[in-house]
């Protein structure tokens, strides 16, 4: 009988008097870390749960798999076609506007090549790149993106190379050995609360002064903080995206927007959507969950077009794993294996990519893997952010040219 | 915490001043009522036929000293900058006279206040009649004087009147206030011609506004004159000007949340055309009455109460029960209705629920199959437990059980206890991955009558006991009577009574809960060590203040004998929802 | 500075032998004397009865939240500050987390470990440890049997715990894990499992025996690096990062000499002039519990235990959820851009409950301060109080200027203190 912690409210005595920041100042500091400016980003987006792949990805014309889902098997004619054997769920038309003008490419049957029916050592394969790692190992302790974020804040020491956007803990993937990620909900997450608007100026002054060791040290740190709190400030007084739907994944992807469109200077961004666990009577919350995805996810594209940003952001989206072919006698699905992965962006190559599932050839009842993940994210890694890949897979080509 | 103390105090004050006075004897035929003096254009009216004993009263009533010589009072008084009789004293020098019998002079038979609407603004009016028209006017001099000299005016610029209409002598003070006296009737009012209007309304020969509005008769029917206080509502005619609280009220039936928790009496009050409350207080008890008039037909009414409802009966009640309650939840109505009432936004949530339900019921249509055959009278009891020795909690709470009639008992209640069983199953399975401890299900007879539950594994001796082990969660099925009780003992004694035909029906044919003073005072003593160290370590307050504050709480629960709630459905389009409060006796 | 015994001394004693003291206490320590000081440190050792009491329905709720409430609340009450910083020691240095242990009242019993053994021998806290529930579930000390031993108990307290890297080798683990086996957790108790335990001989650096666990550690408590280790942690944690070859020599000497006493040992090294020397003060990036508890009780300041203890798990340390085994790195990872943000921000939220009502929450920075009389006396008062070995310098100019911005006392209180408690000299301790 877990309680849950109480939520912080120490924000009741940030009552009078806080002056908020003059946008303008001229910083020197803004100007001394090299700023990531028109740098490529990559927004990693986590269906946790483990989504079930053939009712999103539909290969409806393999008869097995209305005789597998007699009762959550999803009618041909709702569907949006992806290609003649595949298509959408009736709930995401609007991400399948995005497969139609080319820049969503479907990734069939990914998983992990040691695959785990446990939500937390799946994810925790996904998170680090490593699958194989003993337990106890420091391997089991840094994630992917984190490393990358290492490789980024080496030669950019100031700035903030990773986010996670939205509530909770830091996700595993998000680790790095030496840098550690914010978490940010929302543009008030960053906000900077000073006694007096002359602050400001006071403390250009101070954190420039020269100094040594540890005091040199926090203050580099101190003026990271305040020229992220002040871009961010800035970027939150200009007007935000229009055009997204009310959901929680819709406004963490228009903060996401806004601040790759400010320059704020982050490359990677994570952000998760919960839910995906459908054991039982799977129809109804599964269709909320990928419409709710769907129409965020093309939100946001169409926002990116719109800020002439398209160019810069590939997303991934991806499931620690997919579920059985078979329904369960609960009208719902159980953990299962191999599943579909989306990337998105206009500088992905859109298309179905991989090998079809085989209803009539499953491993155990599950979806057969014909992709290693690992491949997928040395494609990201190398190929679409240029830093060194987590593992030697070979990458795989979903990128335009 | 003020603001309970502040406000138990004025409970307690009128109460306390009512009680010295005789009742005053209505006089039926000498003036027209007060109501007819306000126009037509009121939205709420409010009589208080009992204030003026509140004001003859004073600090010297034997109740108002116990409370303020019980803990409670004590913690108010520390607290309070003066005593009572110090502020007293002090308005009584600036006045010129003692305030309390200001007050009664103005109002010895009867005040009232209406409330209207102009350009989305409220505006006020009270009326009052006094006992002699000198006196009334030597009152209203010395609040004028002392008012002119708050605000550095000579007093003769107040105390005249500033005019005269229809022989009533008319104070102009600032835009917000106009002041009239003629004879012993007293006006106020916001807004000037407001005040105009009521004095011609005095002036006619019938008895015209607001009491000859159709319906308002009809609702204030009930008035009997020894009432506190009483007050009517044009819900119908708010809704148009006052937007937003009233619009709030008004949809509290499209929210199923509200409809769960408070059940749809509660929910549909504020959707009536008018509504009408009353307040009766004496050293006794207090009663409130809500009734609500012309609620609209309509999909919340599919959910409703039944007109000619017959409860059925409830294991009786002991002395130790803490709460009884028989609710009117009509479950299968609300899924089935879901799309009509509420907003399609809510609507996710319902399709989880039966998702997450059908998990207990083995995949079945909890909304077709189950829920259809619950009745929708629930009844609720709470009733402290003996535990079993090394295993009683740290945290003791008392037992809570529900008991429900079903349709074709035997498969039904099979599948009650299947869902047990899974739901012991599935707490399991998530205590493992958390390496909590496990429950053990154990099944016992109680005569012949089986009883299914789950306990935890008896801690570790010297341990300290956890708040989990206020759980043994049990079911059991005696005829068509389904229990499910968060204690295995509670459980075992309620099958015992309903075996043995010790049932009470419950009178009223409505809903009905009742909650004990004494077993509330005695979880809060109980716990009394952990809702004071929450004051420490939550609110920052010292051990002192927090110790201090848990007293004033159980002092609180000491003062209640019972509390009860009831709803009643009179007609198909009124509702009515009373509250009764016994108070202990003095001394106890 | 250097040996000079004045009110700078005083307050880089209480803050690193405590938890800061308030104005009045640091007043009547520089003019009482150093070993005055020494006295009250070490001689306030009891909490208030029912606060320590009140424990008991927190731990029925089966949450680690209160619990972390109520230590705050036990170092906030400044009533024990040389055992709460010992035990703080120890808890990072035995890091255990709930995390994995998942279970409030073993945790809160480690802890209580730490505070009444925390001051003692240490090799009595070092058998207790290793024998507690909460660690053993930690540190997966509970499966561990005779054909399985698992080394992760037996690696974690030769590296971490007894002896430090460098000092023993694979084998030694092995070995260790062996004499180990048959320890275990039977309902929150410890029990030694004969079933499951290696009766053999082993070869513990260099010894040989058919140990069991605790002569196991009595082998490792022999081994010259054991001193030496413990010796390090007191030095960091009391005196300044990376302490040098021979101090760490030194020192070890010292505390075998104090018969191991941790008491004995940390008087010494209150009483050192390597302690009050220019390379001793504000040597360490401050960590976010001493941060909030020494601002907290500086200024005389209350706010509700609970949030202050949220606030110190926002800036990277919550308590009893040490990040992993080697507990919390400290030092420059305590801050990044997430955490100075936090700092800032609850740091300048307390100056700012200066003269505003909010639940729970006091501040009377005039009090604290001293009463300075007008704008103008703020900036030396806050200096005095805050900042007592800061110089002339800019920061000090700017306090300054911030105070002569003609506004009223009050607002010139909470702005001064909001720059002074925000600059990152007072992040240093």
């Amino acid at each position: 009988m877990r309680l849950t912690r109480r939520s912080f409210v120490l924000d009741g005595l940030r009552i009078t008097a806080l002056v908020p920041l003059a946008p303008r100042l001229a910083l020197a500091a803004n100007c001394r870390s090299s700023r990531s400016r028109g740098e490529r980003v990559l927004v990693v987006v986590q269906l946790t749960g483990g989504n079930d792949g053939l009712n999103t990805v539909v290969p409806h014309r393999q008869d097995a798999y209305f005789r597998m889902r007699p009762s959550i098997a999803l009618a041909r004619g709702a569907l949006h076609a992806l290609d003649d054997d595949h298509g959408l769920h009736p709930e995401m038309g609007a991400l399948a506007e995005v497969f139609g003008a080319g820049e969503l490419a479907v990734v069939h049957g990914v998983g992990t090549p040691v695959p785990d029916r446990s939500h937390f050592r799946s994810l925790e394969m996904w998170h680090t790149a490593d699958p194989f790692a003993p337990a106890g190992e420091p391997a089991r302790e840094i994630g992917w993106l984190g490393r990358l974020a290492d490789q980024i804040a080496g030669a950019d020491p100031e700035g903030t190379p990773a986010l996670s956007i939205g509530g909770g803990d830091l996700p595993l993937s998000m680790r790095g050995e030496r840098f550690l990620a914010p978490t940010v909900r929302d543009f008030e997450g960053f906000r900077l609360h000073e006694a007096s608007a002359s602050f400001a100026r006071e403390r250009d002054a101070l954190l420039d002064a020269p100094g040594a060791g540890d005091l040199a040290f926090l203050r580099a740190a101190a003026r990271t903080t305040y020229a992220a709190a002040r871009r961010m400030s800035e970027i939150s007084a200009r007007e935000e995206g229009s055009g997204y739907p009310e959901s929680e994944l819709a406004r963490e992807l228009k903060l996401v927007a806004s601040l790759v469109a400010g320059d704020f200077g982050t490359r990677i961004f994570h952000l998760s959507l919960a839910g995906f666990d459908t054991h039982a009577r799977q129809a109804p919350v599964h269709a909320n969950l990928v419409q709710q995805l769907s129409a965020a996810l093309a939100a946001f594209q169409h926002d990116l077009a719109r800020k002439g940003i398209g160019e810069r952001v590939v997303t991934f989206v991806f499931s620690e794993f997919g579920r059985r072919a078979a329904e369960n006698g609960s009208k719902g699905t159980d953990h299962g294996r191999g599943a579909p992965v989306f990337l998105m962006g206009a500088p992905v190559e859109g298309g179905m990519h991989g090998t079809p599932p085989d209803l009539e050839d499953l491993v155990e009842g599950d979806v057969r893997q014909t992709a290693d993940f690992r491949g997928v994210y040395a494609l990201l890694e190398a190929g679409w952010m240029g830093l060194e890949p987590s593992t030697a897979e070979t990458a795989m080509p979903l990128l335009k040219g | 915490m003020n603001r309970i103390l502040a406000g138990a105090t004025c409970v307690v004050l009128p109460l306390a001043a009512w009680t010295a006075l005789p009742r005053a004897q209505a006089d039926v035929d000498s003036e027209p009522d007060l109501a007819a003096l306000m126009p037509e254009s009121t939205w709420i009216y409010a009589e208080g036929p009992g204030l003026a004993g509140l004001f003859a009263g004073g600090l010297d009533h034997p109740l108002v000293a116990r409370l303020l010589g019980s803990e409670l009072g004590e913690l108010f008084l520390a607290q309070a900058e003066t005593s009572p009789e110090d502020a007293l004293e002090r308005v009584e020098e600036r006045l010129g006279r003692s305030p309390l019998k200001a007050l009664e002079a103005m109002t010895a038979r009867g005040i009232a206040l209406g409330v209207g609407y102009k350009r989305g603004e409220p505006v006020y009016a009270i009326a009052a009649r006094g006992g002699e028209p000198e006196e009334m006017s030597a009152v209203l001099r010395d609040a004028l004087g002392w008012a002119a000299e708050q605000h550095g005016l000579e007093r003769s610029q107040l105390i005249e009147p500033h005019g005269r209409i229809r022989g009533a002598g008319v104070w102009y003070l600032g835009d917000e206030l106009t002041l009239a006296l003629e004879g012993d009737l007293f006006l106020a009012s916001n807004d000037e011609g407001r005040l105009r209007d009521m004095l011609d309304l005095g002036a006619l020969e019938e008895a015209a506004g607001l009491a000859s509005r159709p319906g308002f008769a009809e609702a204030t029917r009930g008035v009997a004159g020894d009432e506190l206080a009483w007050a009517w509502f044009d819900l119908a005619g708010l809704a148009q000007v006052a937007a937003e609280p009233v619009k709030n009220l008004r949809a509290a039936t499209g929210n199923p949340g509200l409809q769960f928790l408070l059940g749809p009496v509660f929910c549909a009050l504020g959707s009536g055309e008018a509504a009408y409350v009353e307040l009766e207080l004496d050293a006794e008890r207090l009663a409130l009455d809500v009734e609500s008039f012309g609620v609209a037909a309509g999909v919340a009414q599919s959910v409703q109460l039944p007109l000619d409802a017959r409860p059925p009966s409830l294991p009786s009640a002991k002395e130790s029960d803490g709460a009884r309650a028989l609710v009117y939840r009509d479950l299968a109505g609300l899924f089935r209705q879901r799309t009509e009432m509420f907003p399609a936004d809510v609507l996710p949530k319902f399709a989880e629920a039966t998702s997450t339900l059908a998990l207990f019921f083995g995949g079945a249509d909890v909304t077709d199959g189950i829920l259809p055959a619950i009745s929708p009278w629930l009844g609720v009891i709470v009733r402290p437990v003996a535990f079993d020795e090394g295993a009683t909690p740290d945290i003791p709470l008392p037992a809570a059980a529900i008991v429900a009639r079903l349709e074709d008992a035997g498969r039904l209640g099979e599948q009650m206890f299947g869902a047990f069983h899974t739901l012991v199953g599935v707490i399991n399975v998530e205590a493992a991955q958390n390496m909590q401890p496990q429950l053990i299900p154990k099944l016992e007879l109680v005569q012949a009558d089986q009883v299914l539950s789950a306990h935890y594994v008896e801690p570790a001796p010297g341990g300290g006991v956890d708040l989990r082990y206020n759980l043994v969660p049990a079911v059991a099925l005696v005829d068509d009577a389904f229990v499910l009780a968060t204690h295995r003992e509670l459980a075992k004694e309620l099958v015992g009574q309903l075996r043995r035909g010790e049932v009470e029906a419950p009178a009223g044919g409505g809903e009905h809960l009742s909650l004990e003073g004494a077993a509330a005072a005695r979880v809060v003593r109980d716990n009394a060590e952990a809702l004071a160290m929450n004051g420490v370590l939550n609110e920052g307050k010292t051990m002192e203040q927090a110790s201090g504050e848990v007293r004033a709480l159980a002092s609180i629960a000491d003062m209640v004998e019972r509390l009860e709630l009831f709803t009643q459905r009179p007609t198909a389009a009124s509702l009515r929802v009373g509250l009764r409060v016994d108070f202990t006796e003095r001394g106890e | 500075m250097g040996a000079e015994w004045n009110a700078a001394a005083a307050t880089h004693l209480y803050r690193r032998a405590g938890f800061g003291a308030p104005l009045e206490k640091i007043r009547w320590a520089a003019g009482a004397g150093r070993d005055a000081a020494l006295d009250d440190l070490f001689a306030r050792r009891e909490h208030d009865a029912r606060l320590m009491a009140g424990i008991r329905p927190i731990l029925a709720l089966e949450d680690i939240a209160p619990v972390q409430a109520w230590w705050m609340a036990l170092i906030l009450a400044d009533t024990a500050p040389l055992v709460e910083r010992v035990a703080l020691m120890w808890h990072d240095h035995f890091a255990t987390s709930d995390d994995k242990v998942g279970d409030a009242r073993l945790m809160h019993a480690e802890i209580e470990l730490f505070r009444e053994k925390g001051l003692g021998d240490f090799r009595e806290l070092l058998h207790a440890v290793a024998r507690d529930p909460a660690m053993l579930v930690w540190l997966d000390g509970n499966s561990n049997r005779r054909g399985q031993p698992n080394e992760n108990f037996a690696r974690e307290v030769l590296e971490l715990f007894a002896l430090g890297i460098g000092h023993y080798t694979e084998r030694d683990v092995r070995e260790a894990a062996r004499a180990f086996t048959g320890w275990g957790v039977d309902r929150r108790r410890f029990v030694f499992r004969e079933q499951y335990h290696d009766p053999g001989p082993k070869e513990i650096l260099g010894q040989r025996g058919a140990f069991g666990g605790d002569e196991a550690l009595d082998v490792l408590l022999r081994h010259p690096a054991s001193p030496r280790h413990v010796a390090h942690k007191l030095l960091e944690e009391f005196v300044g990062p990376d302490p040098s070859a021979e101090r760490v020599d030194e020192w070890a000497g010292i505390l075998v000499e104090c018969d191991w006493n941790v008491e004995r040992t940390l008087r010494r090294l209150f009483e050192s002039e390597m302690f009050y020397s220019g390379a001793a003060r504000r040597s360490r990036i401050s960590g976010p519990v001493e941060l909030v508890a020494i601002t907290m009780i500086t200024l005389g300041a209350k706010a509700p235990p609970g949030e202050v203890a949220e606030a110190a798990g926002e800036m990277g340390q919550s308590l009893f959820r040490p990040p992993g085994v080697k507990g919390w790195d400290g030092g420059r990872s305590w801050v990044h851009a997430g955490s100075w943000l936090a700092r800032h921000n609850h740091l300048t939220a307390l100056a700012m409950a200066h003269g505003a009502e909010a639940e729970g929450v006091q501040v009377d920075l005039a009090a604290g301060l001293g009463n300075p009389g007008a704008p103008g006396d703020v900036a030396e008062a806050a200096r005095a109080l805050l900042l007592p070995d800061l110089g002339d310098g800019e920061l000090f100019e700017a306090l300054r200027r911030v105070a002569s911005e003609g506004v009223s006392l009050d607002e010139t209180l909470r702005r001064v203190t909001a720059l002074a408690l925000t600059a990152p000299e007072y992040h240093l301790v």
